[in-house]
């Protein structure tokens, strides 16, 4: 059993055969430590070419020369560089290719990317000095992207923007701002939690008029249940996916009013309050779920489209869900198209909304004026009022995509003039009532204005869980005992960690 | 001729160099570069919500996360998810697999359908079987309704334990074909000498699957436990498709938990601490499996 290692150590005192060819080289016996040296030997190297290419690439990509977002070419059009989330992707591509047309002088070039991971995108591709000239955005982005400097307020280059806050719905206003009240750009698209309810099955139980209480919708939702017994949850809302939060809201802007909030104007925690707002919306929807069994315990999964297929089949009879989803759940081929009707948000009317603006970049201003001017006028057509040849007039013309966006894919606006577009009217009233939804629209707060600092992601878990989020849900579903000594030991711990997160982030 | 000797060793290290230079160039980039990054990290500050505060962090990152309370949670939805999911799957790989190594008429469809689970992208299978466990309308409410079980249709991903059971099903449906298919190659490697050794000194079936069958698959058993618990500490994409993480964090296990702090907390500190962290559970782990069945190399030919 000795032997081949007397071999092998025999071998390294002797010269080694000649090995030529491919065959002699696999054949050719070697030790195990002159393997590992030299398979060693070969990583250092691969190591240091790959230090040396980083270094390399590092060292061209900091140097000045042809950088990629040095200027544009006066020969040919100006590229602007045009990121967005995948949703209507067809018909962006299409008002693109119209005004690429209409503007020779420019090349707006698209790019797109699912909406799941829109936001780590948008960091990578800034992280990377992508090009990125203009893109669409959120209150929550604004208030990483500004301070990191990857974005930049359109008032500061085009003052005439401001012209635009007259035309823009009160409660959509606060997320165009940023903390010095400069506008950051125009809007992509804006809306809102709609309560619906279906006519038939009210009907079917003998009620003539939605509930316009909280106290009615839970006993409108028993009498459901007992004169429909198909229907076993009457109640559910999109509390799950990405619109936990905005449906918070809208629960409680409903039950407490406009002014109910989870902070103070200084960002202090006052949901700890007992018997307040955020109590008092937990606590019915705990009861809701729990006391009463009247709302479904998985609304917590509700997706918007499972929110329009269940409300058009008929599974529910009340639903909160985004206004935008209200004509794929009254519109064929659903069940219950037509039975589907929109009323104000029960107790005080409010209800929660959110807007989507676009932003400029700061990788724009750096390409100079020319770059800038190209981005601001295709963001006026993109966001704002323009002529036939689509150039920004704020006083005489259109808002060309906007309206498109409404009338094609019933999506929301900010702009009030809309409302009375005829167009506009047409389209909403094919699938609801545009006197209902304008009316709405009056009545809305931004939720996402509350606690709207860098760190709030991390305490409410935004589009995901955090600790929250989580905590809410968990009493909602009675995971954790949901007393009212419970749930305000709940509240004030997650007061506690608001506070940790406020002071760690200085 | 000592430097004729230098010079062909030289050639032999380069003829090495060249040869390993893809293979290590890729695990450098993609392994290697990944994870000394993931370590220099997990010892920084580094959050791109606070962007501000950078430099050396200490052992901040891995402090802070183990002490919150969602790292416990996941640590223990984890610890249960692994191993249930481990004796499930391995349990249906080795039945499928003795079954498919026997001689029956119609064997090689069975083969194909026992394998199929494995051809459906994970995601996929994770929607069909999020549609099964509908509140609504899903089939499993449907059979277990119409056979008495329930009295009505339940929202079954709404409860903490028939979450995490019911994923960890959906998880283990779409993983055992793999490990089937090691196992059914390991068992149709057995020499048939070997078993009518044992019947000629009298083995009885279950002597024979002992004392011949498990210690012949002792190797590839190992592979796929390993690959089995691996697999089970890092799956996201059935959790991320059936739950996420819900109900109230009750399916989040660790690395969907990573994820959540990485991109949407983006606190690449923290989310590289954890990562770090289960990097060194895992090791410990295969190493724990390599000591415990007594194989000190991966020998899959018997001697």
């Amino acid at each position: 059993m000795a032997k081949p290692k007397k071999k092998v150590a025999e071998n390294k005192s002797e010269t080694p055969p000649e090995t030529n060819t491919f065959q002699d080289r696999l054949d050719q016996r070697i030790s195990r430590r002159q393997a590992i040296s030299r398979i060693g030997a070969a990583a250092i190297g691969i190591g240091a070419v790959v230090a040396a290419a980083a270094g390399g690439y590092y060292y061209v990509s900091t140097q000045g020369g042809q950088q990629r977002t040095t200027t544009t070419s006066s020969a040919g059009p100006i590229r602007i560089d045009f990121f967005i989330w995948q949703y209507g992707v067809q018909m962006v591509q299409d008002n693109v290719a119209r005004y690429n047309a209409a503007h020779p002088e420019s090349n707006v070039v698209l790019s797109s990317v699912p909406q799941e991971t829109y936001g780590d995108d948008v960091i990578s591709r800034f992280s990377s000095a992508v090009p990125t000239d203009i893109l669409y955005s959120d209150v929550n982005y604004q208030i990483l992207f500004e301070p990191a400097g990857w974005i930049a307020p359109a008032e500061d280059y085009f003052p005439e923007i401001t012209k635009y806050k007259a035309d823009i719905t009160p409660g959509y206003l606060p997320g165009f701002l940023n903390k010095a009240g400069k506008m950051y750009g125009l809007s992509y698209y804006g809306d809102y939690t709609c309560y619906l309810y279906n006519s038939r099955i009210l009907s079917q139980a003998g009620i003539t008029a939605p509930a316009q209480t909280w106290d009615d919708v839970i006993t409108h939702a028993q009498q459901i249940q007992q004169k429909v017994p198909s229907v076993k949850f009457p109640l559910a809302a999109f509390f799950g996916s990405y619109g936990f939060w905005q449906t918070f809201y809208n629960f409680m802007q409903g039950i407490n009013g406009p002014n109910a909030a989870f902070f103070d104007k200084d960002l202090n925690p006052i949901f700890d309050t007992p018997g307040g707002p955020v109590f008092k919306t937990i606590r019915w929807l705990v009861d809701a779920i729990n006391k009463y069994k009247v709302m479904t315990p998985d609304t917590i999964n509700y997706d918007d489209p499972t929110c329009a297929n269940t409300m058009g089949a008929g599974t529910h009879a009340y639903m909160w869900e985004p206004r935008y989803d209200f004509i794929g759940t009254n519109t064929s081929p659903q069940k219950e198209a037509g039975n589907i009707k929109q009323a104000l948000n029960p107790g005080s009317g409010y209800t929660s909304c959110w807007m989507r603006p676009y932003n400029m970049t700061t990788s724009n201003v750096k390409r100079g004026k020319d770059a800038v001017q190209a981005q601001w006028n295709f963001q006026q057509y993109f966001g704002g009022k323009t002529d036939d040849k689509f150039n920004g007039d704020y006083a005489n013309g259109t808002y060309r995509v906007a309206k498109r966006i409404a009338t094609d894919l019933a999506v929301g606006f900010v702009y009030d003039p809309l409302w009375s577009d005829p167009d506009v009217v047409t389209a909403y009233n094919s699938f609801g009532d545009i006197n209902i939804m304008k009316a709405q629209a009056q009545k809305i707060v931004l939720h996402q204005t509350d606690g709207l600092t860098k760190y709030w992601t991390k305490w409410s878990g935004g589009f995901v869980q955090g600790p929250a989020r989580t905590t809410i849900t968990a009493l909602m579903l009675g995971q954790k005992p949901n007393t009212d000594n419970d749930i305000m030991n709940a509240l004030t711990d997650l007061a506690k960690q608001w506070n940790d997160l406020k002071a760690s982030s200085g | 001729m000592v430097s004729a000797s230098r010079r062909l060793r030289g050639r032999g290290a380069l003829f090495i160099f060249l040869t390993t230079l893809p293979a290590l160039a890729i695990i450098t980039i993609f392994t290697l570069y990944p994870i000394a990054f993931a370590l220099w990290s997990s010892f920084s500050f580094y959050d791109l919500t606070n962007p501000e505060k950078t430099g050396f962090a200490g052992i901040t990152n891995y402090a802070g996360a183990l002490q919150t309370t969602g790292f416990q949670h996941s640590v223990e939805a984890s610890v249960v998810f692994v191993i249930a999911s481990f004796f499930l799957v391995v349990g249906l790989a080795l039945g499928s697999a003795l079954l498919l190594n026997e001689k029956f008429r119609g064997v090689k469809y069975l083969q194909v359908i026992v394998l199929l689970p494995w051809a459906i992208p994970i995601v996929v299978a994770g929607l069909m079987w999020r549609w099964i466990y509908d509140s609504n309308y899903g089939i499993l409410n449907f059979a277990l309704q119409s056979l008495g079980v329930i009295p009505s249709y339940q929202a079954w991903l709404t409860q903490a334990n028939p979450a995490m059971a019911l994923l960890i099903v959906a998880y283990a449906w779409s993983e055992f074909p793999v490990s089937t298919l090691l196992i059914l190659a390991g068992l149709q490697s057995v020499p048939k000498e070997l078993y009518e050794a044992a019947v000629v000194d009298g083995a009885r079936a279950f002597a024979r699957f002992r004392r011949v069958t498990l210690v012949w698959l002792k190797p590839v058993l190992l592979i796929v436990f390993v690959y089995e618990t691996l697999r089970g500490i890092t799956v996201f994409d059935s959790i991320y498709v059936i739950t996420k993480g819900q109900p109230a964090d009750a399916t989040a296990i660790i690395s969907y938990y990573i994820y959540r702090y990485l991109f949407t907390f983006y606190d690449v500190g923290r989310a590289s601490a954890l990562s770090i962290i289960v990097l060194v559970v895992s090791g410990v782990l295969i190493y724990a499996y390599f000591k415990f069945l007594r194989i000190g190399s991966l020998e899959l030919r018997a001697r």
